[in-house]
């Protein structure tokens, strides 16, 4: 995959991270039905419920915008998105798991130039270059 | 080094704001059990107001003599939407004593969704 696809594959993750988990937060009691039954079982309201995992969803995407640790994001939302998708069934359950497979191809992809992950690569490898070069 | 900070305010970011999400939510739902604990012995429904309330989007239904307001709840049923659904706009004193019996979580999760007595 070359620089520009995972840039568009990482704004576009964020883009879409960035407005579920908005609207989560906002008007939590539309995406009730969407919680997993068992959650019934625990002593927190589901509307909490569903704004926690705005929350998640939000800093997620702030972590893909700022491109740190852009992989391991990556593939923490791929399996919730896997989750989700299991649990939705039927088209959602269709289209998550589609979701789910392009975020573990971006967990799988090295970080691109925009990245933090790529400066903070960048300079571990000078540093090893230049203790190298000492030596 | 940066990385590692960036990483540390965002998730101390999200700790703080579940924290936030968590206490506001417990004052709301104080502020609506103290409304339903007042309304519990005020609001009298007769049955037929009851079965108004028949649909999945506007649920209640009567357990018990007491009225239950289920639409939220719906959905988040752990033996699923039906049994709830198939409840609403009705005395649903059998089904449920027959379901949950003795059930401290069923009862538990009901207390919170009372609305009021049948007359």
């Amino acid at each position: 995959m070359n620089n520009l696809s995972r840039q568009v594959l990482r704004f576009g993750f964020a883009l879409l991270f960035l407005w579920f988990g908005y609207q989560h937060i906002l008007d939590p009691s539309v995406w009730l039905g969407f919680l997993p039954e068992w959650t019934g079982y625990l002593p927190i309201p589901g509307e909490t419920l569903v704004q926690i995992n705005g929350l998640f969803a939000i800093i997620s995407a702030l972590f893909l915008i700022l491109g740190v640790y852009t992989r391991v994001v990556a593939l923490i939302l791929g399996f919730h998105l896997i989750a989700i998708a299991l649990e939705a069934g039927g088209a959602t359950g269709v289209r998550d798991a589609a979701l789910a497979m392009s975020a573990l191809a971006l967990a799988s992809s090295e970080p691109d130039k925009w990245t933090v992950d790529f400066k903070h690569n960048q300079k571990k490898l000078q540093k090893q270059q230049e203790t190298s070069i000492n030596a | 080094m940066q990385r590692s900070r960036i990483a540390i305010i965002l998730i101390t970011l999200f700790l703080f704001g579940t924290g936030y999400i968590i206490w506001n939510g417990r004052a709301v739902n104080k502020i609506i059990s103290n409304d339903a604990a007042s309304t519990k012995t005020d609001n009298q429904y007769s049955l037929a107001d009851v079965t108004i309330h028949a649909a999945d989007s506007d649920c209640w239904t009567v357990i018990d003599g007491s009225v239950y307001e289920l639409t939220s709840w719906i959905y988040r049923h752990p033996g699923g939407a039906k049994p709830i659904i198939a409840m609403c706009g009705q005395d649903s004193t059998v089904s449920f004593t027959n379901q949950h019996g003795g059930s401290k979580a069923a009862k538990a999760a009901l207390v919170l969704l009372k609305i009021g007595q049948i007359q």
